[in-house]
This record gives structure tokens, C-alpha cells and sequence, in this order.
């Protein structure tokens, strides 16, 4: 079915309802305790901070073109609940998004990841229906990491570990993470990916493509590197979400796969990529119901969970609009992919 | 209803024995790789090249084709193409491809079709040489690399060639060569399983955002690798042309641009396939194999069978209706 540029389809009368909560699993906060240490910290260790015209913090990395500003939508708790409302989204799962914090030394590190997580599960704990927590993590520093893991994992509301698609330039697959995922499996946490300063920019300075092709791009690299680098094999157990619906990965895959017949780098496969599809999740952040139905027919609407970015600019406003817009879904698949998987990913109960 | 390949590659013996007077003087380093073939290895260039038989010997190919089931063939040059070579000497391979495969329509007039091979890296020499070989037998298209030596494709410099082509009602096949983002890539293959598509995806963007397509209106663009990243994407960009003041010169959504381009079929999917079709229409996608690529397909005609719900009517178009309009035969 070609592409309708009419809006009119996104339009309904009066919003559906749903027996399961709406569950937004790519929402991005930064927490006013998070943005207090930069404020004293960032510039002893070779970041800035400043504000922008309007106000809002703005964090820069003296090596790193983009800024990471920070509106108060993405900052105060009580403004993010009312938009929430206006959304139709009923709980987010919030996680961090750039700078992160493998720019900062370890030490560093550790205690941005410390406040954090802290103020993360404090949210859930003030809004527990509202509001679950990622778990930030000093993955350059795994020594750090490990024990991290193990203090978050213990406060309410984590529900997921936070990770960018590389660490500092090193892909997933590295050796030296593979603590981390052992503890995450171990603990029946899942892990939620984002991309972070990607690759190739000196190829996408113009046009947003540095957003709009490098960001899915991580996500098609990262899945690649967790099947091909042997980590979804080595933790069969491990959950991971791939944001922006999984960028290329999916539809690369026939590709990845005749590598695998074919490829001295790859004779170490067991099995096609493609069998590891449904080892992932993808959530629904396309922008294009089309795609998004072929996604879904690609790799089970059990696999699909709602996100929306919120609230870069890149963000769906109304993401559980853009859902029913999907063609042909019905009741069912809506609930599963708005509140039914999350729930089950993220260990959410029903209210 | 003859079947058109419109993705192979080769190496004439006439630009590998240039290659091999010139090319040291011009900074290249010829070696011998384990199975025999000859390997080059170009400044700038990452991989190292090697000119197998069986994209060199004509004769061979021509018995492949007929073992493959494919009747006509456009052939193009690949990696390491012309781009890292002074003007003169990318001039100079140009014409030496350019000739040679005007030279194989000739002996092969119903199965050998050629592209056009031009020195990007020098503009003004690159119109010149069009305007040469495109008089040439059997030219029926510009070949070009997805960046030239790291300038996206919507690089001004390179407009007066699009405006040439589109004069000439000469259409585009774009082609990966070097895909950005290397460092991340060097393991398990990623370069070329994730990189070539990717290269395609920045390729379209480029040229839709950049405006190429706007200014140029007529002009055709083959996207290898079935479009790559880029026809999956299309609701960011469109999304992107929404909300961000870079794109603020943008007239109409990306996803208007989707049917200006042809895709060929190689997804190595044939589930994929059928979304591509859907989505572009079937009357913009072509035959392609990637011959004689690891990576490429055998029996393109026969693959495409395995595409689920493919009518009559869409293998015609697919096999050789839409690559007999795209190449103006």
C-alpha cells in the first residue's frame, strides 16, 4: 500500500480505551539532581554547562558537536505527567538519553549513574503508576558497572538496564560488557538501547542526518554485533529492546544472512540472524504506519512495545494515535503493543 | 521478454593493464593475494581490491550469463572505481572502462550494455568525458560511487554533471564504495552486510534533501542493494521534514521522492521484497545480482520467484519492463 500524506487517518472521534496500561518505554528525562552535579562537576571533568535562551540547561562536550539541552518537559515531573495525560500515555519507562555518562571519567561516572538511578527510582516511588526507572550504568568502567547493577537493581521501580548502542566507539559484543549482560540475565532485567553520538557523522553533518539515518543506524550495528559477536547465544536469557524499531536491522537481515552462508568472518554461526529476530524487542518509533505493519507482520506484534522518544523534537506526539493508525490492527494486537508486552517485559502490574 | 541484469560488475583487461603502467606512479601498490589474483591496494582506498577471472574474461561471463538465465547485462566498474586518482589519471581509467565496454556492446550487441564511468573527483572533466561516451555504442547509463571521495552526492560541484545527464536522458546507478563509519564496522563483515546499504540510505537523502531531485526533475537514479536503509526509514525523514529547521526548505514530504528512484532486487529477502513492492510499486523495482560478489545472487530471474504473491505481470515488470525503460532500450 503506498504512502498516504493525509493526516485525516490519525484523526479519530472519541479515544479508544484500553484494558491494559498505555506503557511509553522511550521516554527521556533528566533529572534536576542529575543536572545539580553537572552544574558543579561537569566542567572539572572537560564538559561545560550553560543555559540556553530560554533558560534551559545545556550540557557540551569540548570534542562532541551536539548539545544535550534540557527543557523542562524533559526535567520537572509534574509537567511530564500532565503531557502524559494529554498523550494518552499512562506509564513511562524513563531512561536518559545524551550525553549519558561514558564521556566522564569512571569515578564520575559511577556517581552521575549513582544520581541517576537514585532520583529514578524516587519518581517511581512518588508516582508508582506513572513512572519506572532504567538503570545507568558506567559501562566503561565494568568493574564499576557490575556492583552498580546490583545496588539499582535492588531500589523499586528499575525495570530495565539503560545502555548506549556503543560505548565510547566499542561495540556491544566487547568482552569486557559481558559481565554486565551476565548480571542483567541473571537478575531478569532486560536491556533498553539508545544511540549515542553515531557513527559516520563526518558523512551526516547536514540535513539532521546525523538524527534522522544515524540514530536507527546504531540500533542496526548494535543488534549485528549482539547476534554476530555472540552475546545472544552466550546469555540466552537476555531481553533487549531496540529503539526506533530496530533501524535497519530487520530489514537488513536477509543481507546478514547470506553473509552467514558465505563469509569466512562468519562461519563461527550456529544459525541464520534471522532466527534471532524475535530475541529482540522493537518498539513502534517509525513514524510511518506502513512500516510499522510490515514490522509487525515481520516479527510478531508480541514483539512490538509502544514508544514515542518523548520529547525530542524527533518525538511522536501522539504515539497511541499513531498505533491505531497502524492498517488493520485489531483490539488485541493495540492492547498487546501499547501496555501487554511492556508489561510483561518490564514486570508491570495491572492496576 | 529478455531478462536485464542491471547490477554486475567488470573489470576490463584494458584498465587493469593501465592500472598496472600507471597506478604505481600514482601511488598505487600491486601484490599478488592467496588465490592467485592480483590485489591493489589504492591511497585513500580501505579494501584492498583484486580483479578475479570471472569479472575480467568476457567470454566467461557471457557463459554465466547464459548458465544464470540473464539475456543482457549493464555492465559497471566497483570499488576501487577512479575517485582516489589524480584528475588526469582518473580521467584516463574513465576513458579506458568507458571504451572497453562500448567495445563489448559492440562484439555483444544484445547482451553487453555499458555505463559510464566518470572522474567525479574532477567535474569539469567528468562532463567532458560524458559528453564523449555517451556517443559511445551500447552507453546507457552514468555509473557513480554513493560519495565521491567523502562529499555526499548532493555536492554542488557535481551538479553540472546531473544537469548533463539529465540532458542526455542518461540515468544514474549509484554504486557503494568505502562506507562511512569503518571503525565501527571491522568485524563480522559489518562493513559491507551493514555499511553498502547504509551507503544507499545517505545516497537518497542526500540527493532529496539536497535538492538534486528537485533540480533535475528528469533525472532517473537506481538505487543498488534493494534502496538499501533507505525506503524503511522513510517515516523519520518524512518526520524530519516535519519539525526540523534544517529542512525547512523541503516543498513536499521525503516520502513523495520514494517512486523517483529504482531499486534493485538485491534484499536477499524475498518476504522484504514483496514490502519493497508494496511500497514503491512494482513498476520501480529492476533485476540485479551483483555479479560476481560473494554477496551477490545467482540465477536473479529465478530468485525472484520465491517473492510471495509475485503476479505475471510484476515478474515482467521486474525482469525486464522496468530496466527497458530506465535504460531507454
Amino acid at each position: 500500500m503506498p504512502i498516504r500524506h493525509s493526516k485525516t487517518s490519525r484523526q479519530r472521534k472519541s479515544p479508544a480505551r484500553y484494558s491494559v496500561p498505555v506503557i511509553d518505554t522511550h521516554a527521556h528525562w533528566y533529572p534536576q539532581q542529575f543536572i545539580d552535579v553537572l552544574d558543579h562537576e561537569a566542567a572539572d571533568n572537560g564538559a561545560s554547562m550553560s543555559r540556553n535562551a530560554k533558560g534551559a540547561p545545556v550540557f557540551k562536550l569540548p570534542h562532541i558537536e551536539q548539545r544535550s539541552v534540557m527543557p523542562p518537559l524533559m526535567v520537572d515531573l509534574d509537567l511530564m505527567r500532565r503531557e502524559m495525560d494529554k498523550r494518552r500515555v499512562d506509564t513511562m519507562l524513563l531512561s536518559l538519553t545524551n550525553p549519558m555518562v561514558y564521556w566522564a571519567p569512571p569515578a564520575f561516572a559511577l556517581k552521575l549513574s549513582q544520581t541517576w538511578n537514585d532520583a529514578s527510582t524516587a519518581a517511581h516511588t512518588a508516582f508508582p503508576d506513572r513512572f519506572i526507572g532504567t538503570i545507568m550504568l558506567p559501562m566503561h568502567a565494568p568493574e564499576l558497572a557490575v556492583p552498580e547493577l546490583e545496588r539499582a537493581a535492588k531500589m523499586p521501580g528499575m525495570r530495565a538496564v539503560y545502555m548506549a548502542e556503543a560505548i565510547n566507539g566499542v561495540n556491544l559484543h566487547d568482552k569486557s560488557f559481558w559481565p554486565v549482560y551476565a548480571k542483567c540475565e541473571t537478575l531478569n532485567l532486560p536491556i533498553a538501547l539508545h544511540p549515542l553520538y553515531p557513527c559516520g557523522q563526518e558523512r551526516m553533518g547536514e540535513f539532521f542526518m546525523r538524527n534522522l539515518l544515524g540514530n536507527p543506524y546504531e540500533a542496526g550495528i548494535a543488534a549485528c554485533s549482539l547476534v554476530l559477536g555472540g552475546v545472544m547465544d552466550a546469555f540466552p536469557k537476555l531481553k533487549v529492546l531496540l529503539p526506533h524499531a530496530g533501524g535497519p536491522f530487520p530489514w537488513l537481515i536477509g543481507r546478514i544472512d547470506y553473509g552467514i552462508k558465505i563469509r569466512a568472518e562468519l562461519k563461527h554461526m550456529k544459525k541464520p540472524a534471522s532466527k534471532y529476530l524475535r530475541r529482540f524487542y522493537y518498539d513502534t518509533v517509525t513514524h510511518e504506519p506502513q512500516i510499522l505493519r510490515y514490522l509487525i507482520d515481520f516479527v510478531g506484534e508480541d514483539r512490538i512495545v509502544l514508544g514515542s522518544d518523548y520529547n525530542q523534537d524527533m518525538c511522536d506526539l501522539r504515539p497511541v494515535d499513531f498505533v491505531e493508525s497502524v492498517p488493520n490492527l485489531t483490539q488485541k494486537q493495540r492492547e498487546i503493543i501499547l501496555g501487554a508486552n511492556a508489561m510483561k517485559l518490564l514486570k508491570v502490574r495491572r492496576r | 521478454m529478455p531478462a536485464i541484469d542491471t547490477h554486475a560488475h567488470w573489470f576490463p583487461p584494458e584498465w587493469i593493464a593501465l592500472l598496472h603502467a600507471e597506478g604505481p606512479a600514482n601511488g598505487a601498490a600491486i601484490g599478488i593475494n592467496a588465490k592467485g589474483h592480483e590485489t591493489i591496494q589504492l591511497p585513500g582506498v580501505a579494501l584492498v581490491s583484486s580483479f578475479p577471472t570471472d569479472m575480467v574474461d568476457l567470454d566467461i561471463m557471457l557463459r554465466n550469463m547464459n548458465e544464470w538465465h540473464v539475456d543482457v547485462r549493464a555492465l559497471s566498474l566497483t570499488n576501487p572505481m577512479v575517485y582516489w586518482a589524480t584528475p588526469a589519471f582518473g580521467l584516463k581509467l574513465s576513458q579506458a572502462f568507458n571504451d572497453a565496454v562500448a567495445a563489448a556492446h559492440t562484439a555483444y550487441p544484445d547482451r553487453i550494455l555499458g555505463t559510464i564511468m566518470l572522474p567525479l573527483q574532477a567535474p569539469d572533466l567528468a562532463v567532458q568525458e560524458l559528453n564523449r561516451a555517451s556517443k559511445l555504442p551500447g552507453m546507457r547509463a552514468v555509473y557513480m560511487a554513493m560519495h565521491v571521495s567523502g562529499n555526499n552526492i548532493d555536492h554542488k560541484p557535481l551538479w553540472p554533471v546531473y544537469a548533463r545527464c539529465e540532458e542526455l536522458g542518461l540515468p544514474l546507478c549509484l554504486h557503494p564504495v568505502n562506507p562511512l563509519g569503518i571503525d565501527r564496522m571491522r568485524d563480522y563483515h559489518m562493513r559491507n552486510l551493514c555499511g553498502n546499504p547504509t551507503e544507499a540510505g545517505i545516497a537518497a537523502a542526500s540527493l532529496i534533501f539536497g535538492g538534486v531531485l528537485d533540480a533535475f526533475p528528469k533525472l532517473e537514479v537506481l538505487l543498488p542493494h534493494a534502496g538499501g536503509t533507505f525506503p524503511w526509514l522513510i517515516g523519520r525523514y518524512d518526520r524530519g521534514v516535519e519539525v526540523r529547521k534544517e529542512l525547512k526548505h523541503m516543498k513536499q514530504p521525503a516520502s513523495a521522492y520514494l517512486r523517483r528512484f529504482y531499486y534493485d532486487t538485491i534484499s536477499h529477502h524475498p518476504g522484504i521484497m514483496r514490502y519493497l513492492i508494496d511500497l514503491v510499486g512494482a513498476d520501480r523495482v529492476v533485476l540485479g545480482s551483483d555479479y560476481n560478489f560473494d554477496v551477490g545472487y545467482e540465477r536473479p530471474s529465478e530468485w525472484i520467484e520465491q517473492i510471495p504473491g509475485l503476479t505475471a505481470r510484476e515478474r515482467e515488470l521486474i525482469c525486464s519492463e522496468n530496466a527497458r525503460r530506465f535504460l531507454r532500450l
